[in-house]
Parts: structure tokens; C-alpha cells; sequence
């Protein structure tokens, strides 16, 4: 019994690891063409993503910081898609919290611990009240969520800016920004000189929330349930509208803690520019995370790495081009989009194995 | 079971790594190549041993074309002509912009160039490692800058309004038009600049201004937008949308009617069909930060404002660019002798201190009064 659980995760782990190396070998011929040094590119690109060679700037603690928000709105994408909701308007939602995190962090003057605790409540709010419109949406209506993500991801993305040019801007000054938030709305960060800290705790304190909430609650069963089959939840007596529902919030409001995580631990503030695809990079994580909190753990730490890597190993060193880094994690995501032609030839090796192992097992018999 | 998954693993590893194997083989042919022709580099100079190194990050990609390719220009110049061995980090977007600043400086580097960094973030970093010598060759709006950090600042609204007077006199249909990246102070630096002189030749004019909503990579959207200025009358369109003014200036060829072009020299992109550009000489910065640490007259803690006057903001034809005398219709061609002659003069009274100009960024001058209120 314990032996086929293990088995279980194995399988599961498999196919996002072949995707991985499939990756990095491509990555491996694409710098050939190049004609720069294969291996080196390889040391470099790990050692500037996950090494450490000196305690002032640690490469894997600014990859650890990297990859938080990417964790959020991944474990975000995770409670959707197990619940059957195609959503990816993870980014809307995170540019909506990070534009309520910069907006409280200097408006308001709480004592240093309430503030920061108001704020991420907050933000996990405004998340989650932007998730409940495709949400209701999709109930009610019948609006495909994929669509109305799309276009609250747009929203989103212009109300920050106007928020920022005008009614939040600081002072005079060529890149629009909004002004510092108080010290007692910031996340304080383990070291000096790195912004990795509470955000991170934050975060993987969410990853095991969202895996107990998902696979040992009821309500966490009837969304996985309401996921993979609707009518039949129905039938089983599982309100899947409600379901439905329910997942578009919590889905909110953990992209609105990735925007207030990377707002109150990271940039202190909103800029002009603050939408980088963070949330999209979430639902790529989702996916190769095989939509499992603890795959999203490792792949966004993953994900994070091989972008620092890329920009400050093979850019700086080697003068590889920075898109080498999305590249490969575009490759990665094809191999898993692709896990079909593991999986037939996985069976047929595993098929080839099994065979002279049974003879074995027989042969132990007599 | 899982032996056989190790197995199966073990086999993969060993693929790729021969995989790898093939790639560093085929590969070290042309490192060797290349450190041959290293070697012969110095063997030439001993002198010319890099004493010194540098990092631009810039804050979006290369490419655009405009701003960050401009600065860019600057780091091969300096790399050309100072002893000096410069590398470019690309980032995309301010997400990345700490982790590149942190790993440069981990780097090494003897000066750390920031390009449209935020200020704060500069500033911060430029505290915590006092030792680290700064330079943002863009505008850093602080009101004190740390000592090891020096803010270059390239004013644009003259030359924008030197733009204007040439949109104002040679435009037939006395409409012109304004792509304009987004509604924000700083780019209004150019709009209002422009429409001012527009108005102080073409007091009749009508100036169109359309905002692309700080969409500064979509040509397409860029495009769309001219051609709806140009269908509403306007023959000239100035445009200030970074990669996004490209298709401006690609609807001003397929319209047969005219754009002017921003920050670096695009004259050549649509010959025939830019007029001139408006030059913001961020190369000229760059590499005067650089230059000044290689001669010691570094000096941390200032803005150093350049403008018009300094050289480092003009338009393209300064430069002697003449890709319109030589491709543009002859009507056209024919009005520049005066044109350029009105702008020599204007130029002349600004740089005399008899003529203001508006800078956006501060709406309450007289100036800017009249400009904004039209």
C-alpha cells in the first residue's frame, strides 16, 4: 500500500523532471549553435541561480525572493484549475491587491505589526472580490472565465497605471512612482542587503494551507471534485455553482497576497511598469507543478532560478542573450504539454522491465 | 519498481551529458578562435588592458530603437575609445531591475550604470555600499543624491518645441498630431513643447494629442492610432511611444504624409517620410559617466542638467542628418531652407534666455499656463 503511494508521487514527479532535462539539453544545443562554451554555461547558469559564494549576495536567497510571488500566484492557478476553472487572471488580481497594498501602506498609520496584518487582509479582499466577478460570472451567465480573466487582466493593468500617473503619484519625476510605504506596513526580511524574508514564510505557510484545504477538507474535496467531474458532483450532491464560486475567491485572494507579498516586502511602493507577467509566470508553474502545491514550491524556486541565472550567469559572463532563460522554461512547458509521448514510451520501457521481473519473482518462488 | 525509474533517469543524464559532449567539442573550436584573437588584441597594446569596468542595466530589453539602444550606443563608444571593458544587463521590467543592481555590484564592477532605475532603489543601494561609484545617465528625480551617486538629466521639451516650429511651418493642412506613449508629466515634457511650437508659428494650427496608455510596445497600436490622426487631416505626427512610435512612423509612409521622430536619429526607419528627429543624446550621458571615472573627475552627490545648449538634446538634422532633403517630395524639401532658419533663430533666443519654453513637469509657469490651456 505504501509502496504504490510512493509510486504514485514518483509518477507524478517523473514527467515534470524528463520536461526539465529534455529543457536543458535543448538549451544545451541551442548555446552549441551559438558556439559558446556548453558546459561553463551549464556551472554559470546554476551557480549565479542557485549557488552562494558570498554571504552578502547569496544567488539561491534572491532566487528564494524571486520565486515568492511566483508561488503565490501559482498556488492561485492551482486552486482554479483543480476546480476545473480555466482562470489565468491571476495577474489582475495581484495588480489590483499591489495597488491597495501601495495605496494603505501610506494612507494609513497603524502600530507596526496591526498595519502589515490590515494590509495582506486587505489585499487578500480586493483579490478576491476581483475573482468573484469572473466567478459570478461564469454561474450566473455562463461567461467562459478564460475570456473574462483576459479583460479584468487588461482592467487591471490600466487602472495601476492611471493609479499611479496621477491620483497616487509622488512628487515630480520622470518614472512615475507612488510614494514610500511606512515602515510599519513593510514585511521585515531575514538579512540585510536581500529582500527575502516574511514574504517567503508567507508563502510556503500558503503552499501547506492550500494542499490541507484541497486534499484533507470536505469543502477541499467537493472543489476537486466539482473539478474533474460537474455533473457527477451534482449528482453526488455537491453544489458545484457554489464550488465554483469558492474557488474563484480563494483564488483572489492568494494572487492578492502574492500583490501585497511583493508590494510590502519587495518594491516598498507601485511604479509605472509594476506588471511583469508574475501572475502569468504563476500559471506556467501551476501547470508544470502538475496543479500540486508542493510541484508549485519547486518549480516557481525553479523558474525564478533559471531567469537569475540566465540574466546574471550566462548574460554577464558568458554574454548569452537573457531570453535563453524564458526559452528554456518555454521548452520545459512544451515537453509537459507534450507528457503524452513520455508517458507511451515510459509504459512500454516499464513494460520491458516488468517482464523479467516477474521471472525473477518466480523463480524466488520455487 | 523504482530501480528501474533510477534506470531510466540514469539513462537520460547520460544522454544529455553526450548530448553536452557533442555541443562543447563542436563549441571549443570557435572559443579557441576567439581567444586567438584576444591574444592578438593585446599583443598590439599592452596598454590597452581594460583598468577599468562598467554595467549598463537597463530597465527593458535592447531594441527599441530610442532610449535604451541609445545608451547602449553610448557603452560600445566608451568600449571603442576608453580603456575601459563595459557589459549591457538586460532586464525586463522593475521586477528584475534589485537582482541586477545587486548582482553588478557583486560583480565588481568600478562603476554601475542605472538606466531609469527607480530613485529610491538607486539611492538605497548607493547607501548601503558606500565604496560602489553610481550613475544613472537618465533623470533621477531625489532631493539629495548619496555621495558615490551621480543623476545626469537631459532636458527635451526645447528641442520638442524646436520640432514643433518645424511641424507648425511646414504643415499644408494646419492640423498636426501627437502619439504620445502615455498622459503622464514627463511625457508631456514633449507634447506640450511641441504644441507650443506649433502654435508660435501656426497660431491657427490644430494640434491633435492621442495617448497610447503607457503601451510603449505595440507598434501595432502605434499605427492604428497615426492613421487615425492622419484621417482626421493631420499631415505631420510627432511621435513619443517608444517601440510603439515605430508604427507611426510606419503609417506616415503608407499614408504618403509625414511624422518626426523621437530620442535617437529614425530619420532613416521611413526615408522620405520623417522629417527630422528629436534627439535625446542618453548616449552622450552614458558615456560621459564613464569618461569621467576614467579621468578621475568623477564626482558623486550631483545632477549634472544637460540640454540643448551642452549638445546632448537637439533635433536629428544637428547631427547632419539629411535623409528627408534627399528622399522627401520636393514641395516638402523646398520649405526646409526656411524652416531650418526658423529654428536657428528660435534656437538662438532660448539658449539668450528671451524665449521659455514649457516644461511639463512644472504646469504652473506662465508658459505652461498658455500651452496647457489651449
Amino acid at each position: 500500500m505504501k509502496n504504490k503511494k510512493f509510486q504514485k508521487i514518483l509518477d507524478a514527479i517523473l514527467i515534470p523532471v524528463l520536461a526539465i532535462l529534455s529543457g536543458l539539453v535543448l538549451m544545451g544545443v541551442l548555446i552549441a549553435i551559438t558556439g559558446k562554451p556548453v558546459w561553463e554555461s551549464y556551472g554559470v547558469l546554476f551557480s549565479k541561480a542557485f549557488g552562494c559564494e558570498k554571504a552578502s549576495n547569496c544567488a539561491i536567497i534572491t532566487t528564494l525572493e524571486r520565486a515568492t510571488p511566483i508561488m503565490l500566484t501559482g498556488l492561485s492557478a492551482v486552486v482554479a484549475f483543480r476546480s476545473g476553472l480555466f482562470s489565468i487572471g491571476q495577474e489582475g488580481q495581484y495588480l489590483m491587491a499591489s495597488v491597495v497594498a501601495g495605496w494603505l501602506g501610506y494612507s494609513i498609520h497603524l502600530p507596526n505589526g496591526v498595519h502589515q496584518i490590515v494590509i495582506l487582509l486587505a489585499c487578500m479582499a480586493v483579490g478576491a472580490a476581483y475573482g468573484f466577478i469572473p466567478g459570478v460570472l461564469k454561474v450566473k451567465l455562463g461567461v467562459n472565465e478564460l475570456l473574462s480573466t483576459i479583460v479584468l487582466n487588461s482592467i487591471a493593468t490600466l487602472f495601476i497605471e492611471y493609479m499611479v500617473q496621477f491620483p497616487m503619484r509622488a512628487d515630480v519625476s520622470t518614472t512615475a512612482h507612488s510614494p514610500i510605504i511606512d515602515v510599519t506596513a513593510q514585511l521585515p526580511t531575514f538579512m540585510a542587503g536581500s529582500k527575502w524574508g516574511v514574504g517567503f514564510v508567507i508563502a510556503v505557510i500558503a503552499v501547506i494551507a492550500v494542499y490541507i484545504y484541497l486534499w484533507r477538507t470536505k469543502s477541499g474535496y467537493e472543489q476537486r471534485m466539482a473539478g474533474q467531474s460537474k455533473r457527477f458532483a451534482l449528482y453526488g450532491g455537491v453544489p458545484s455553482d457554489k464550488a465554483a464560486i469558492r474557488a474563484m475567491i480563494i483564488s483572489g485572494a492568494l494572487a492578492g497576497l502574492a500583490g501585497a507579498v511583493e508590494v510590502m516586502g519587495v518594491h516598498r511602493r507601485i511604479m509605472t511598469g509594476f506588471s511583469t507577467g508574475l501572475g502569468f509566470d504563476g500559471v506556467t508553474a501551476a501547470i508544470l507543478g502538475q496543479t500540486h502545491p508542493f510541484g508549485v514550491f519547486i518549480v516557481s524556486i525553479l523558474f525564478a532560478g533559471l531567469k537569475l541565472g540566465a540574466q546574471l550567469g550566462l548574460q554577464l559572463k558568458l554574454g548569452i542573450p537573457r531570453e535563453l532563460g524564458g526559452t528554456i522554461i518555454g521548452f520545459i512547458i512544451l515537453f509537459v504539454a507534450a507528457s503524452k509521448f513520455y508517458e507511451g514510451n515510459i509504459d512500454r520501457i516499464r513494460a520491458w522491465f516488468k517482464k523479467p521481473d516477474k521471472q525473477k519473482a518466480k523463480g524466488g518462488g520455487d | 519498481m523504482n530501480k528501474r525509474l533510477l534506470a531510466i533517469l540514469a539513462i537520460l543524464v547520460v544522454g544529455s551529458l553526450m548530448f553536452t559532449a557533442c555541443g562543447s567539442a563542436a563549441s571549443t573550436t570557435s572559443e579557441e578562435a576567439a581567444s586567438a584573437a584576444d591574444e592578438a588584441a593585446p599583443a598590439e597594446e599592452a596598454a590597452t588592458e581594460p583598468e577599468f569596468t562598467c554595467a549598463l542595466i537597463t530597465p527593458n530589453p535592447l531594441g527599441d530603437r530610442s532610449f535604451i539602444d541609445s545608451s547602449a550606443r553610448g557603452i560600445e563608444q566608451a568600449n571603442a575609445e576608453l580603456p575601459v571593458k563595459c557589459d549591457i544587463i538586460e532586464t525586463n521590467g522593475v521586477s528584475e531591475h534589485e537582482a541586477a543592481l545587486r548582482g553588478a555590484i557583486a560583480e565588481g564592477y568600478d562603476l554601475v550604470l542605472g538606466l531609469a532605475i527607480d530613485a529610491e532603489l538607486f539611492a538605497s543601494l548607493a547607501n548601503e555600499f558606500p565604496e560602489q561609484k553610481f550613475s544613472s545617465p537618465s533623470e533621477l528625480f531625489l532631493d539629495e543624491l548619496p555621495a558615490n551617486l551621480v543623476s545626469y538629466q537631459v532636458t527635451v521639451h526645447e528641442s520638442s518645441f524646436l520640432a514643433g516650429l518645424v511641424a507648425g511651418s511646414m504643415s499644408d493642412s494646419k492640423i498636426v498630431g501627437v502619439v504620445n506613449g502615455g498622459d503622464s508629466p514627463a511625457m508631456n515634457q514633449f507634447t506640450y513643447g511641441f504644441k507650443q511650437g506649433v502654435l508660435e508659428v501656426c497660431p491657427d494650427c490644430q494640434v491633435l494629442v492621442s495617448y497610447l496608455g503607457f503601451d510603449f510596445s505595440n507598434p501595432t497600436l502605434g499605427l492604428e492610432t497615426a492613421l487615425a490622426q492622419y484621417e482626421q487631416g493631420a499631415d505631420i505626427v510627432y511621435q513619443v511611444a517608444g517601440r510603439s512610435g515605430e508604427g507611426v512612423l510606419e503609417a506616415a509612409a503608407q499614408v504618403g504624409k509625414y511624422a518626426i521622430g523621437v530620442d535617437s536619429n529614425q530619420d532613416y526607419i521611413q526615408p522620405g517620410s520623417i522629417i527630422t528627429s528629436v534627439i535625446k543624446r542618453v548616449d552622450q550621458t552614458t558615456f560621459d559617466s564613464i569618461s569621467s571615472v576614467v579621468n578621475g573627475t568623477f564626482e558623486g552627490g550631483q545632477f549634472i542638467t544637460k540640454g540643448m545648449k551642452e549638445g546632448f538634446s537637439g533635433l536629428s538634422w544637428d547631427e547632419g542628418s539629411t535623409a528627408f532633403e534627399e528622399n522627401g517630395p520636393a514641395d516638402m524639401v523646398a520649405k526646409l531652407e526656411s524652416t531650418k532658419a526658423l529654428v536657428e533663430e528660435y534656437r538662438t533666443k532660448i539658449l539668450a534666455g528671451e524665449y521659455s519654453v514649457c516644461d511639463a513637469l512644472y504646469p504652473d509657469t506662465p508658459e505652461c499656463v498658455a500651452v496647457i490651456g489651449e
